[in-house]
């Protein structure tokens, strides 16, 4: 009887591991549908920012081709322009779909080999170790690979529009093929990266380390990407810098994959040779650590993937005096703090929903930095790196707190909240909505501030405490004003995405970033320019936040906590959520 | 004493719950018995307080739930159906975080924790987070938070599900020490050996109907009906025989 491949049992696996890997190894059945679709949303996106980037740079290559048009005939100078145009666009048409893939890989990265449930479930099945591994190693690449060739249809109409120029020296399908390879090549060796080091961590750490060891991995990886993102978005600027061979590209990956699109297209400088290089031995390193991951698991498997775990003594680590004593003196909160500390520190959902809202934040900082001392550099007397010190404090705040709050609001084990539900009590009701709101202090305010404050005191001097306490209070009424209506143990309520419209929410969210970074920058320079002012400012700021806060009490001593997210009226008209 | 008293729940036009009223006295295990979707744990919800009944009352000691909140909660100790807790947590982080939110006192519970952990075997996990415990595991822990703050009430929902045959029997000369001690035992669940072993009244629930309470001492005489017969009378089963002959003889086509 002949087997059909869909019967086939490694057919039957990638597929299973394939679209497992969708649920991103850390949602519930009930959520990993949702996020499937808000996926393939993604891909959607990704193809619609590919057809808007085109469009921007419409305008700019009509322009490079018309400006210069009637110098070709008469000089070959006539290009350099739009050569150095092609070299900093290339450069972002692969850096983008590397940065997609690195995102998606990351965010799988606790699935990328086969784990304890896999061994113990599928090997008892007559299904052999040799299927189990290359199954779970072809689903991954699958997975990457599905990631790779949308980031690259993505690009694809922009890359036309580069290379459909008269400017263009080789052929538009000769370009085509040799970029497709340089960016394919890229993504794939962003997705071989990350698996070589999600892999040299599951084979180095101690077992006991190893869930913290990948979580840390993981919020580094999101944060690194999310912080690339604004670079990224300058390397269109950066055609003369790889004109001129500066070798800071050397640091830079995806200028490495251009010296491999220019080396494919005839262009072998050495220059370009030593970029196609660097991008060979980054290939080579991280094909040869991934596979030698995989290989290592494949033949070390009971003492890699059935090693005991040997868990520390929690009561040992007694933290910093001062914060014990803080939570000695709060009773109520001692069950709420605990709860949420471990929760951002071992869900990883949760941690990257932080990490990637708050490094968003600190791109716009960094970037802001980034432009400033640029400025700086070609003309020292500019004052554009004192405005970015004054402004991204604001900025840094506004982000962390969002992405708090954002965090707290995802339920985790939506199903176990009946502990809460049971042992609710108005008279501990304050105390346990208090420990959110020191939760928020602490991580959107007071973390980002003391971040800042060597960069604040580098560049302002003593004028740093000025910005810094005035910061503070801002930040202070910007929690007290995310807080007022918060009735949730924080993970324990159920959260509906889609209380309000998408792009409502984001129009409010740009209003109010505008308005805080921009109110609180001037509140410090008033308060810098006009010594009593400080005084005035802070004063009004601290009634303010004193005024909140009561009030936030008041209400909190009266409404009972939320289990259920609750629709607005006018989301929901029929009402037939209550029959 | 706990004591329902006509509790009615509807879920919208659906009646889940019709006027149920029965006891549970101190020293007494009741078994709540009932097919799928008769209301069992519509009314174990009810009873400790995470849902509100349309009509009816649920006093504890002659205190309802909205007169002392924080005092009937105290008075129960809960193992839902299924092991539904937070398995990012270690089990002694579980532990600590329910006696905390029950307002225990440290000192009572810095030493209790440990020792609930080691009687129930969980001890040399109790580092681990609980997401690679098993289902016998998890119930164990749940078992011990129940037990935690010395309820006077015990609600347990299917609490045999999943628990080993050790774990099993000690869970289950465990609950007759806690009867004989003076505390209310409500056992909802679908196995008719483990009441008749453990509960001295049993309460069988059919579509959301109170449809028979007896004594357990009424089905161990002579020419009186078994247990089992008198569920299947009452709420109507049918006869499983020719349906399992049928299976059978699927399984050998």
């Amino acid at each position: 009887m002949r087997v059909t491949l869909e019967e086939r049992p490694w057919y039957q696996l990638t597929t299973h591991f394939f679209r497992g890997l969708f649920d991103f190894g850390m949602l519930s059945n009930a959520g990993s549908d949702t996020f499937r679709r808000a996926l393939l949303g993604i891909v959607g996106v990704m193809v619609s920012l590919g057809l808007f980037l085109a469009r921007m740079y419409l305008k700019k290559y009509s322009v490079l081709s018309e400006k210069y048009a009637d110098w070709a005939t008469s000089t070959q100078t006539n290009q350099v322009p739009y050569q150095l145009a092609v070299l900093g666009d290339g450069a972002l048409t692969i850096a983008l779909p590397m940065l997609i893939v690195g995102f998606v890989v990351v965010l799988v990265s606790n699935s990328l080999f086969p784990d304890q449930i896999d061994c113990r479930v599928l090997l008892p099945l007559s299904v052999s170790r040799r299927v189990l591994f290359a199954t779970k190693a072809l689903a991954v690449l699958l997975f990457a690979a599905v990631f790779a060739i949308a980031g690259q249809v993505a690009m694809m109409p922009l890359v036309v529009l580069m290379w459909n120029s008269r400017w263009a020296e080789e052929g538009l399908l000769a370009r085509l093929m040799a970029h497709g390879v340089a960016s394919l090549g890229a993504s794939i060796v962003t997705a071989l990266g990350i698996i070589a080091v999600a892999g040299a961590l599951l084979i180095c750490v101690p077992r006991s380390r190893l869930q913290a060891a990948s979580i840390a991995f993981r919020g580094a990886a999101l944060c690194g990407l999310v912080l690339s993102i604004p670079l990224a978005w300058r390397l269109p600027t950066t055609g003369a810098l790889i004109a001129s061979e500066s070798r800071l590209f050397y640091l830079v990956p995806p200028a490495w994959f251009l010296g491999v699109e220019q080396l494919l297209s005839g262009k072998g400088t050495p220059y370009f040779l030593r970029l196609a290089q660097i991008a060979g031995a980054a290939a080579v390193v991280s094909f040869v650590v991934a596979l030698g991951s995989y290989v290592f698991l494949y033949h070390q498997l009971e003492r890699v993937i059935f090693r005991p775990v040997h868990g520390s003594d929690p009561s040992r680590r007694q933290g910093i005096p001062l914060l014990r004593y803080l939570r000695r003196r709060r009773p109520d909160a001692a069950a709420i703090g605990p709860f949420i500390r471990a929760t951002l520190a071992r869900s990883p959902l949760h941690q990257g929903v932080f990490v990637i809202i708050t490094a968003f934040g600190a791109g716009l900082a960094l970037n802001s930095f980034a432009s400033s001392w640029q400025a700086v550099a070609s003309s020292p007397a500019d004052g554009s790196l004192r405005t970015t010190v004054i402004w991204a404090p604001f900025t840094l705040v506004f982000a962390t707190n969002v992405a708090v709050r954002a965090a707290l609001v995802l339920p985790i084990e939506l199903r176990a909240n009946w502990i809460f539900r049971m042992t609710e009590d108005e008279a501990t009701r304050a105390g346990e909505l208090g420990a959110v709101v020191r939760t928020l202090i602490l991580l959107g305010v007071v973390l980002p501030l003391a971040l800042l404050f060597p960069v604040e005191w580098a560049v302002l001097g003593a004028q740093a405490i000025h910005c810094t306490s005035i910061a503070f209070l801002c930040g202070l009424v910007l929690v007290e004003l995310q807080m007022a209506e918060w009735r949730r143990i924080p993970f324990t309520c159920s959260y509906e995405p889609s209380r309000q419209f998408v792009g409502l929410t984001m129009i409010i969210g740009a209003t109010a970033f505008g308005l805080f970074t921009v109110i609180g920058s001037r509140l410090v320079r008033y308060s810098i320019s006009h010594p009593a002012g400080w005084v005035a400012v802070m004063t009004i700021a601290g009634v303010v936040v004193l005024l909140l806060r009561r009030q936030r009490l008041w209400l909190a001593r009266r409404a009972a906590l939320m289990f259920e997210d609750v629709l607005p009226n006018e989301v929901e008209p029929l009402r037939l959520s209550e029959y | 004493m706990l004591e329902a008293h006509g509790l009615t729940k509807r879920y919208g036009g659906a009646l889940a719950l019709d006027k149920v009223s029965f006891r549970v006295n101190r020293g007494e295990i009741v078994g709540y018995l009932g097919p799928n979707g008769s209301g069992k744990s519509t009314t174990v919800n009810i009873v400790v307080g995470l849902l509100e009944a349309t009509s009816g009352s649920v006093t504890l000691d002659d205190r309802t739930l909205s007169e002392d909140p924080a005092g009937y909660q105290n008075k129960i100790g809960y193992v839902p159906e299924e092991p539904y807790l937070y398995t990012h947590l270690t089990a002694t982080e579980y532990l600590t975080l329910v006696a905390r939110l029950r307002r225990l006192p440290r000192s009572a519970v810095d030493n209790k924790i440990p020792e609930l952990l080691r009687l129930f075997q969980l001890y040399d996990s109790r580092y681990s987070t609980m997401n690679a415990f098993s289902k016998g595991m998890r119930q164990r822990v749940l078992l011990a938070a129940a037990l935690l703050h010395n309820p006077a009430l015990l609600v347990l929902d299917e609490p045999f599900a999943g628990l080993d045959v050790n774990a099993g029997l000690l869970f289950r000369a465990l609950l007759g020490l806690l009867a004989a001690d003076g505390r209310m035992i409500l056992f909802s669940t679908h196995r008719f050996d483990m009441v008749e072993k453990l509960c001295s009244r049993v309460v069988i629930l059919s579509s959301g109907r109170l449809v028979a309470e007896h004594e357990m001492a009424a089905f161990g005489t002579p020419g009186t009906p078994s247990l089992e017969e008198t569920f299947c009378r009452v709420t109507r089963q049918a006869d499983f025989d020719p349906l399992a002959r049928e299976i059978l003889h699927t399984i050998q086509a």
